[in-house]
Protein backbone atom coordinates (compact mmCIF):
# COMPACT_ATOMS: atom_id res chain seq x y z
CA UNK A 1 0.00 0.00 0.00
CA UNK A 2 1.14 3.29 -0.89
CA UNK A 3 1.78 5.75 2.07
CA UNK A 4 3.46 8.99 3.42
CA UNK A 5 2.25 11.20 0.61
CA UNK A 6 4.53 13.23 -0.51
CA UNK A 7 4.32 16.85 1.30
CA UNK A 8 5.70 18.96 -2.17
CA UNK A 9 5.35 17.76 -5.51
CA UNK A 10 8.77 18.91 -5.92
CA UNK A 11 9.56 15.84 -3.74
CA UNK A 12 8.74 13.47 -6.67
CA UNK A 13 11.06 14.75 -9.02
CA UNK A 14 14.11 15.18 -6.38
CA UNK A 15 15.82 11.48 -7.70
CA UNK A 16 15.76 13.39 -11.24
CA UNK A 17 17.04 16.26 -9.89
CA UNK A 18 20.10 14.39 -9.10
CA UNK A 19 20.46 12.47 -11.79
CA UNK A 20 20.01 16.09 -14.06
CA UNK A 21 17.20 14.48 -16.00
CA UNK A 22 14.32 17.72 -15.39
CA UNK A 23 14.02 20.26 -17.73
CA UNK A 24 15.96 22.94 -17.57
CA UNK A 25 12.56 24.79 -16.40
CA UNK A 26 11.88 21.87 -13.70
CA UNK A 27 15.31 22.12 -12.71
CA UNK A 28 15.33 25.88 -11.99
CA UNK A 29 11.73 25.50 -10.33
CA UNK A 30 13.01 22.95 -8.08
CA UNK A 31 16.01 24.29 -7.02
CA UNK A 32 13.90 27.44 -5.95
CA UNK A 33 11.78 25.49 -3.83
CA UNK A 34 14.70 23.95 -1.91
CA UNK A 35 16.30 27.30 -1.02
CA UNK A 36 12.93 27.48 1.37
CA UNK A 37 11.99 23.74 2.19
CA UNK A 38 13.52 22.18 4.83
CA UNK A 39 11.55 18.78 4.19
CA UNK A 40 12.18 18.57 0.71
CA UNK A 41 16.09 19.17 1.49
CA UNK A 42 16.48 16.17 4.01
CA UNK A 43 14.35 14.54 1.31
CA UNK A 44 17.42 15.52 -1.24
CA UNK A 45 19.54 13.95 1.36
CA UNK A 46 17.79 10.86 1.45
CA UNK A 47 18.04 10.41 -2.64
CA UNK A 48 21.44 10.94 -2.73
CA UNK A 49 22.93 9.07 -0.20
CA UNK A 50 20.22 6.14 -1.45
CA UNK A 51 21.01 6.60 -5.22
CA UNK A 52 25.02 5.96 -4.08
CA UNK A 53 24.01 2.91 -1.87
CA UNK A 54 21.70 1.02 -4.37
CA UNK A 55 24.62 1.92 -7.11
CA UNK A 56 27.15 0.61 -4.94
CA UNK A 57 25.14 -2.80 -4.35
CA UNK A 58 24.04 -3.42 -7.90
CA UNK A 59 27.42 -2.51 -9.27
CA UNK A 60 28.82 -5.09 -6.22
CA UNK A 61 26.68 -7.69 -7.75
CA UNK A 62 28.32 -10.19 -10.73
CA UNK A 63 27.76 -10.28 -14.13
CA UNK A 64 26.21 -12.82 -16.49
CA UNK A 65 28.30 -16.07 -17.25
CA UNK A 66 30.41 -15.72 -20.44
CA UNK A 67 28.25 -18.82 -21.34
CA UNK A 68 25.80 -16.86 -21.75
CA UNK A 69 27.51 -14.69 -24.72
CA UNK A 70 28.41 -17.74 -26.34
CA UNK A 71 24.42 -18.83 -26.70
CA UNK A 72 23.47 -15.63 -27.77
CA UNK A 73 25.74 -15.83 -30.37
CA UNK A 74 25.55 -19.35 -31.12
CA UNK A 75 21.86 -19.07 -31.31
CA UNK A 76 22.34 -16.16 -33.43
CA UNK A 77 24.84 -18.16 -36.13
CA UNK A 78 22.27 -20.89 -36.67
CA UNK A 79 19.90 -19.02 -37.12
CA UNK A 80 21.59 -17.01 -40.01
CA UNK A 81 22.44 -20.13 -41.56
CA UNK A 82 19.04 -21.62 -41.53
CA UNK A 83 17.15 -18.92 -42.52
CA UNK A 84 15.98 -17.66 -46.32
CA UNK A 85 17.65 -16.01 -48.49
CA UNK A 86 15.40 -13.46 -48.42
CA UNK A 87 16.06 -12.99 -44.32
CA UNK A 88 19.87 -13.64 -44.74
CA UNK A 89 19.73 -10.45 -47.30
CA UNK A 90 22.88 -8.27 -46.64
CA UNK A 91 25.01 -11.38 -46.06
CA UNK A 92 27.94 -12.03 -48.67
CA UNK A 93 27.92 -15.23 -50.39
CA UNK A 94 30.20 -17.24 -52.56
CA UNK A 95 29.21 -18.40 -55.59
CA UNK A 96 29.04 -21.82 -54.00
CA UNK A 97 26.26 -20.74 -51.29
CA UNK A 98 24.51 -18.83 -54.33
CA UNK A 99 24.16 -21.88 -56.13
CA UNK A 100 24.25 -23.97 -53.37
CA UNK A 101 20.71 -21.47 -51.80
CA UNK A 102 19.26 -21.59 -55.55
CA UNK A 103 19.08 -25.22 -55.40
CA UNK A 104 17.39 -25.12 -51.96
CA UNK A 105 14.87 -22.60 -52.72
CA UNK A 106 13.82 -24.85 -55.71
CA UNK A 107 13.57 -27.56 -52.96
CA UNK A 108 11.13 -25.61 -50.83
CA UNK A 109 8.78 -26.09 -53.48
CA UNK A 110 6.70 -29.40 -52.30
CA UNK A 111 6.23 -31.06 -55.82
CA UNK A 112 9.66 -29.98 -57.45
CA UNK A 113 11.51 -33.51 -55.27
CA UNK A 114 8.62 -35.36 -57.07
CA UNK A 115 9.25 -34.23 -60.45
CA UNK A 116 13.07 -34.49 -59.97
CA UNK A 117 12.60 -38.00 -58.91
CA UNK A 118 10.56 -38.92 -61.97
CA UNK A 119 12.99 -36.86 -64.45
CA UNK A 120 16.27 -39.26 -62.76
CA UNK A 121 14.26 -42.61 -63.29
CA UNK A 122 13.08 -41.70 -67.03
CA UNK A 123 16.48 -40.99 -67.55
CA UNK A 124 18.24 -43.84 -65.92
CA UNK A 125 15.16 -45.75 -68.42
CA UNK A 126 16.41 -43.64 -71.49
CA UNK A 127 19.75 -44.74 -70.95
CA UNK A 128 19.65 -48.32 -70.35
CA UNK A 129 17.47 -48.72 -73.87
CA UNK A 130 20.86 -47.02 -75.56
CA UNK A 131 23.13 -49.02 -74.08
CA UNK A 132 21.56 -52.00 -74.23
CA UNK A 133 19.99 -51.75 -77.39
CA UNK A 134 16.55 -52.72 -78.81
CA UNK A 135 16.91 -56.30 -76.37
CA UNK A 136 17.32 -53.77 -73.52
CA UNK A 137 20.68 -55.61 -72.06
CA UNK A 138 23.85 -54.09 -71.75
CA UNK A 139 27.34 -55.81 -71.81
CA UNK A 140 28.64 -59.14 -73.80
CA UNK A 141 26.99 -61.53 -74.38
CA UNK A 142 27.13 -64.73 -72.84
CA UNK A 143 25.91 -68.75 -71.64
CA UNK A 144 22.36 -69.89 -73.03
CA UNK A 145 20.81 -68.93 -76.38
CA UNK A 146 19.10 -65.94 -74.94
CA UNK A 147 15.29 -65.34 -76.69
CA UNK A 148 15.59 -61.76 -77.94
CA UNK A 149 14.26 -59.37 -80.42
CA UNK A 150 11.71 -60.37 -82.80
CA UNK A 151 9.16 -62.43 -80.61
CA UNK A 152 8.79 -66.53 -80.55
CA UNK A 153 5.38 -67.54 -82.25
CA UNK A 154 3.57 -67.64 -85.65
CA UNK A 155 4.86 -64.05 -87.32
CA UNK A 156 2.17 -61.54 -88.40
CA UNK A 157 4.64 -61.50 -91.32
CA UNK A 158 6.75 -64.06 -92.97
CA UNK A 159 10.26 -63.72 -91.33
CA UNK A 160 13.47 -65.28 -92.75
CA UNK A 161 16.11 -66.79 -90.17
CA UNK A 162 19.55 -67.13 -90.77
CA UNK A 163 22.03 -69.07 -88.39
CA UNK A 164 25.34 -67.17 -88.44
CA UNK A 165 28.48 -67.61 -86.82
CA UNK A 166 30.82 -64.79 -87.26
CA UNK A 167 34.66 -64.99 -86.71
CA UNK A 168 36.11 -65.04 -83.24
CA UNK A 169 37.53 -61.51 -83.38
CA UNK A 170 33.76 -59.90 -84.27
CA UNK A 171 33.54 -57.19 -81.89
CA UNK A 172 29.54 -57.17 -80.57
CA UNK A 173 29.05 -53.43 -82.02
CA UNK A 174 30.31 -54.53 -85.61
CA UNK A 175 27.57 -57.87 -85.36
CA UNK A 176 25.18 -55.22 -84.27
CA UNK A 177 26.20 -52.33 -86.99
CA UNK A 178 26.15 -54.89 -89.75
CA UNK A 179 22.53 -57.04 -88.64
CA UNK A 180 21.05 -53.11 -88.32
CA UNK A 181 22.60 -52.68 -91.70
CA UNK A 182 20.92 -55.47 -93.34
CA UNK A 183 17.63 -54.17 -91.71
CA UNK A 184 17.30 -57.80 -89.47
CA UNK A 185 17.56 -58.53 -85.92
CA UNK A 186 19.19 -60.98 -83.64
CA UNK A 187 16.36 -63.46 -82.47
CA UNK A 188 18.78 -65.64 -80.72
CA UNK A 189 22.51 -66.39 -79.53
CA UNK A 190 25.11 -66.55 -79.01
CA UNK A 191 25.04 -70.04 -78.27
CA UNK A 192 27.81 -71.70 -76.64
CA UNK A 193 28.99 -72.70 -80.20
CA UNK A 194 28.65 -68.81 -81.13
CA UNK A 195 25.66 -69.14 -83.47
CA UNK A 196 23.74 -66.67 -83.58
CA UNK A 197 19.81 -66.55 -85.39
CA UNK A 198 19.04 -63.54 -87.15
CA UNK A 199 15.46 -62.80 -88.14
CA UNK A 200 14.81 -60.52 -91.30
CA UNK A 201 11.05 -59.23 -92.07
CA UNK A 202 10.81 -60.99 -95.97
CA UNK A 203 9.68 -57.95 -98.16
CA UNK A 204 9.49 -58.41 -101.42
CA UNK A 205 12.91 -58.13 -102.99
CA UNK A 206 13.98 -60.11 -100.18
CA UNK A 207 14.83 -63.92 -100.42
CA UNK A 208 17.45 -66.09 -98.02
CA UNK A 209 19.54 -66.07 -100.78
CA UNK A 210 19.63 -62.65 -101.70
CA UNK A 211 20.43 -62.22 -97.34
CA UNK A 212 22.94 -64.76 -97.59
CA UNK A 213 24.77 -63.27 -100.62
CA UNK A 214 24.81 -59.68 -98.11
CA UNK A 215 26.02 -61.07 -95.50
CA UNK A 216 28.84 -63.11 -97.52
CA UNK A 217 30.03 -59.33 -98.81
CA UNK A 218 31.43 -59.23 -95.26
CA UNK A 219 33.59 -62.00 -94.76
CA UNK A 220 35.82 -59.92 -91.84
CA UNK A 221 32.59 -60.44 -90.02
CA UNK A 222 30.93 -63.73 -91.20
CA UNK A 223 32.81 -67.15 -91.15
CA UNK A 224 29.64 -68.88 -92.24
CA UNK A 225 25.91 -68.68 -92.76
CA UNK A 226 22.80 -70.62 -93.32
CA UNK A 227 19.04 -70.54 -93.93
CA UNK A 228 16.89 -71.70 -91.34
CA UNK A 229 13.84 -73.25 -92.22
CA UNK A 230 10.66 -71.25 -91.26
CA UNK B 1 34.60 -1.85 -41.16
CA UNK B 2 36.49 -3.66 -38.84
CA UNK B 3 35.64 -4.29 -35.04
CA UNK B 4 37.66 -1.02 -33.73
CA UNK B 5 35.69 1.23 -35.68
CA UNK B 6 32.13 -0.31 -34.65
CA UNK B 7 33.70 0.19 -30.78
CA UNK B 8 33.88 3.61 -31.59
CA UNK B 9 30.49 3.86 -32.83
CA UNK B 10 27.20 5.23 -31.06
CA UNK B 11 24.25 3.02 -29.93
CA UNK B 12 22.34 4.35 -32.77
CA UNK B 13 24.79 4.00 -35.28
CA UNK B 14 25.78 0.67 -33.97
CA UNK B 15 22.20 -0.97 -34.85
CA UNK B 16 22.81 0.43 -38.30
CA UNK B 17 25.69 -1.75 -38.57
CA UNK B 18 24.06 -4.62 -37.29
CA UNK B 19 21.14 -4.73 -39.28
CA UNK B 20 22.15 -6.72 -42.51
CA UNK B 21 23.09 -9.78 -40.22
CA UNK B 22 26.15 -8.26 -38.86
CA UNK B 23 27.11 -10.82 -35.92
CA UNK B 24 30.33 -9.00 -35.49
CA UNK B 25 28.57 -5.16 -34.55
CA UNK B 26 26.22 -7.10 -32.74
CA UNK B 27 28.82 -8.72 -30.79
CA UNK B 28 29.98 -5.38 -29.65
CA UNK B 29 26.40 -4.15 -28.53
CA UNK B 30 25.99 -7.46 -26.49
CA UNK B 31 29.49 -6.26 -24.82
CA UNK B 32 27.74 -2.78 -24.23
CA UNK B 33 24.55 -3.72 -22.65
CA UNK B 34 24.99 -7.11 -21.32
CA UNK B 35 26.13 -6.45 -17.95
CA UNK B 36 23.69 -3.22 -17.53
CA UNK B 37 20.99 -5.63 -18.98
CA UNK B 38 21.36 -8.68 -16.67
CA UNK B 39 21.70 -6.25 -13.40
CA UNK B 40 18.20 -5.26 -14.17
CA UNK B 41 16.88 -8.23 -14.54
CA UNK B 42 18.36 -9.36 -11.40
CA UNK B 43 17.02 -6.69 -9.63
CA UNK B 44 13.14 -7.82 -10.46
CA UNK B 45 13.78 -11.55 -10.67
CA UNK B 46 16.51 -11.84 -7.56
CA UNK B 47 17.27 -15.04 -9.17
CA UNK B 48 20.83 -15.68 -11.34
CA UNK B 49 19.79 -18.83 -13.45
CA UNK B 50 16.48 -17.22 -14.79
CA UNK B 51 18.17 -13.68 -15.02
CA UNK B 52 20.33 -15.28 -17.27
CA UNK B 53 18.09 -17.09 -19.45
CA UNK B 54 15.80 -13.87 -19.52
CA UNK B 55 18.99 -12.25 -21.11
CA UNK B 56 19.41 -14.97 -23.65
CA UNK B 57 15.99 -13.96 -24.79
CA UNK B 58 16.36 -10.19 -24.13
CA UNK B 59 19.16 -10.54 -26.57
CA UNK B 60 17.66 -12.72 -29.44
CA UNK B 61 14.54 -10.64 -29.41
CA UNK B 62 16.93 -7.69 -30.24
CA UNK B 63 19.04 -9.10 -32.87
CA UNK B 64 15.73 -9.86 -34.41
CA UNK B 65 14.14 -6.82 -34.33
CA UNK B 66 17.10 -4.32 -34.84
CA UNK B 67 15.26 -2.95 -38.15
CA UNK B 68 12.36 -1.87 -36.11
CA UNK B 69 14.38 0.68 -34.51
CA UNK B 70 13.30 3.92 -35.53
CA UNK B 71 15.88 5.89 -33.94
CA UNK B 72 12.76 8.00 -32.37
CA UNK B 73 14.03 6.97 -28.73
CA UNK B 74 17.16 6.20 -27.01
CA UNK B 75 18.89 2.77 -27.74
CA UNK B 76 19.23 2.37 -24.17
CA UNK B 77 15.58 3.10 -23.60
CA UNK B 78 14.59 0.53 -26.29
CA UNK B 79 16.47 -2.01 -25.10
CA UNK B 80 15.35 -1.87 -21.38
CA UNK B 81 11.96 -1.52 -22.99
CA UNK B 82 11.98 -5.08 -24.75
CA UNK B 83 14.04 -6.31 -21.26
CA UNK B 84 10.82 -5.08 -19.11
CA UNK B 85 8.95 -7.16 -21.51
CA UNK B 86 10.88 -10.43 -21.57
CA UNK B 87 11.43 -10.07 -17.44
CA UNK B 88 7.46 -9.48 -17.46
CA UNK B 89 6.86 -13.05 -19.64
CA UNK B 90 9.54 -14.67 -17.55
CA UNK B 91 8.13 -13.93 -14.24
CA UNK B 92 4.65 -14.87 -15.52
CA UNK B 93 6.01 -18.16 -16.58
CA UNK B 94 7.80 -19.04 -12.83
CA UNK B 95 4.71 -17.40 -10.73
CA UNK B 96 3.26 -20.87 -9.72
CA UNK B 97 7.12 -22.53 -9.55
CA UNK B 98 9.12 -22.14 -6.55
CA UNK B 99 12.13 -20.13 -7.42
CA UNK B 100 15.22 -21.49 -5.83
CA UNK B 101 18.84 -20.05 -6.45
CA UNK B 102 20.93 -17.55 -4.93
CA UNK B 103 18.93 -14.70 -3.10
CA UNK B 104 19.89 -11.17 -4.26
CA UNK B 105 21.23 -10.19 -0.94
CA UNK B 106 23.66 -12.61 -0.57
CA UNK B 107 25.41 -12.33 -4.24
CA UNK B 108 27.33 -9.21 -3.50
CA UNK B 109 30.50 -9.83 -5.63
CA UNK B 110 33.40 -10.60 -3.55
CA UNK B 111 36.02 -10.50 -6.37
CA UNK B 112 36.06 -6.95 -6.61
CA UNK B 113 38.48 -5.00 -3.36
CA UNK B 114 39.10 -1.73 -2.36
CA UNK B 115 42.53 -0.55 -1.77
CA UNK B 116 41.41 0.64 1.51
CA UNK B 117 40.39 -2.78 3.11
CA UNK B 118 38.11 -1.28 5.69
CA UNK B 119 36.32 0.93 3.20
CA UNK B 120 35.89 -2.38 1.50
CA UNK B 121 34.07 -3.87 4.18
CA UNK B 122 32.00 -0.86 4.71
CA UNK B 123 30.63 -0.54 0.97
CA UNK B 124 30.12 -4.63 1.12
CA UNK B 125 28.17 -4.29 4.44
CA UNK B 126 26.20 -1.46 2.77
CA UNK B 127 25.49 -3.13 -0.66
CA UNK B 128 24.66 -6.24 1.04
CA UNK B 129 22.08 -4.54 3.66
CA UNK B 130 20.84 -2.75 0.41
CA UNK B 131 20.38 -5.88 -1.63
CA UNK B 132 18.52 -7.36 1.49
CA UNK B 133 16.50 -4.36 1.58
CA UNK B 134 15.71 -4.29 -1.96
CA UNK B 135 14.17 -7.89 -1.94
CA UNK B 136 11.54 -6.82 0.65
CA UNK B 137 10.07 -4.46 -1.93
CA UNK B 138 7.50 -5.23 -5.09
CA UNK B 139 9.00 -6.01 -8.17
CA UNK B 140 7.32 -2.86 -9.39
CA UNK B 141 9.23 -0.70 -6.77
CA UNK B 142 12.69 -2.73 -7.88
CA UNK B 143 12.30 -1.88 -11.06
CA UNK B 144 11.55 1.77 -10.81
CA UNK B 145 14.42 2.49 -8.20
CA UNK B 146 16.46 0.56 -10.67
CA UNK B 147 15.73 2.58 -13.60
CA UNK B 148 15.74 6.03 -11.45
CA UNK B 149 18.49 5.40 -9.53
CA UNK B 150 20.96 2.99 -11.10
CA UNK B 151 20.16 3.71 -14.50
CA UNK B 152 18.71 7.16 -13.90
CA UNK B 153 16.37 7.44 -17.23
CA UNK B 154 14.74 10.64 -17.43
CA UNK B 155 10.60 10.41 -16.02
CA UNK B 156 9.29 10.26 -19.85
CA UNK B 157 11.88 7.07 -21.31
CA UNK B 158 10.54 5.63 -17.92
CA UNK B 159 6.91 6.27 -18.91
CA UNK B 160 7.66 5.09 -22.02
CA UNK B 161 9.18 1.72 -21.33
CA UNK B 162 7.20 0.63 -19.05
CA UNK B 163 4.13 1.91 -20.53
CA UNK B 164 2.57 4.15 -17.77
CA UNK B 165 2.12 7.96 -17.39
CA UNK B 166 4.84 10.17 -16.28
CA UNK B 167 2.70 11.23 -13.12
CA UNK B 168 2.85 7.22 -12.04
CA UNK B 169 5.91 7.14 -12.96
CA UNK B 170 6.74 10.46 -10.18
CA UNK B 171 4.81 9.17 -7.73
CA UNK B 172 5.85 5.32 -7.84
CA UNK B 173 9.35 6.79 -7.60
CA UNK B 174 8.49 8.53 -4.36
CA UNK B 175 7.04 5.59 -2.95
CA UNK B 176 9.47 2.76 -4.07
CA UNK B 177 12.37 5.42 -2.19
CA UNK B 178 10.13 5.21 0.70
CA UNK B 179 9.94 1.74 1.32
CA UNK B 180 12.92 0.97 0.92
CA UNK B 181 14.02 3.61 3.75
CA UNK B 182 11.90 1.65 5.74
CA UNK B 183 13.02 -1.52 5.39
CA UNK B 184 16.87 0.28 5.38
CA UNK B 185 15.20 1.33 9.22
CA UNK B 186 14.19 -1.92 10.35
CA UNK B 187 17.48 -3.16 9.62
CA UNK B 188 18.94 -0.71 11.74
CA UNK B 189 21.48 1.19 9.34
CA UNK B 190 19.37 4.58 9.62
CA UNK B 191 22.63 6.37 11.10
CA UNK B 192 24.35 4.15 8.10
CA UNK B 193 22.77 4.98 5.31
CA UNK B 194 20.04 7.49 5.89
Amino acid sequence: MESEQPLHTEATLLPAYVSRKLTPEEHQHVEHHLKSCPTCQQELQEVKTMQTALKTAIQKRPGPSPATFDKVMSRIHQEIRTAPKAIRKGIETSWWESIESAFRSLFEIPWVPALASFLIVGQAVLLLSVLGGPDGQVGPRQGPIIERGIPQGTPAVPIIKIQVEFIETAQEIQIRSLVQELGGQIVNGPTKEGLYILGFVQKETDSPESLLSALHTHPDLIKTAKPLQP
Amino acid sequence: MNSTNWQDLTDSDLIKACVPNNEEAFAILYQRYEKRVFQYLMTIMNEAPLAEETLVEVMLAIWKCLNTFQGQSKVSTWIFGIAHHKAVDALRKVTRQQRGGMPLEDIVETAESNENPLEDTQQKRMATLTNQALTTLSPDHREILHMAFYEELSYPEIAELLGIPVNTVKTRVYYAKQQLKKHLQHQGVTEEII
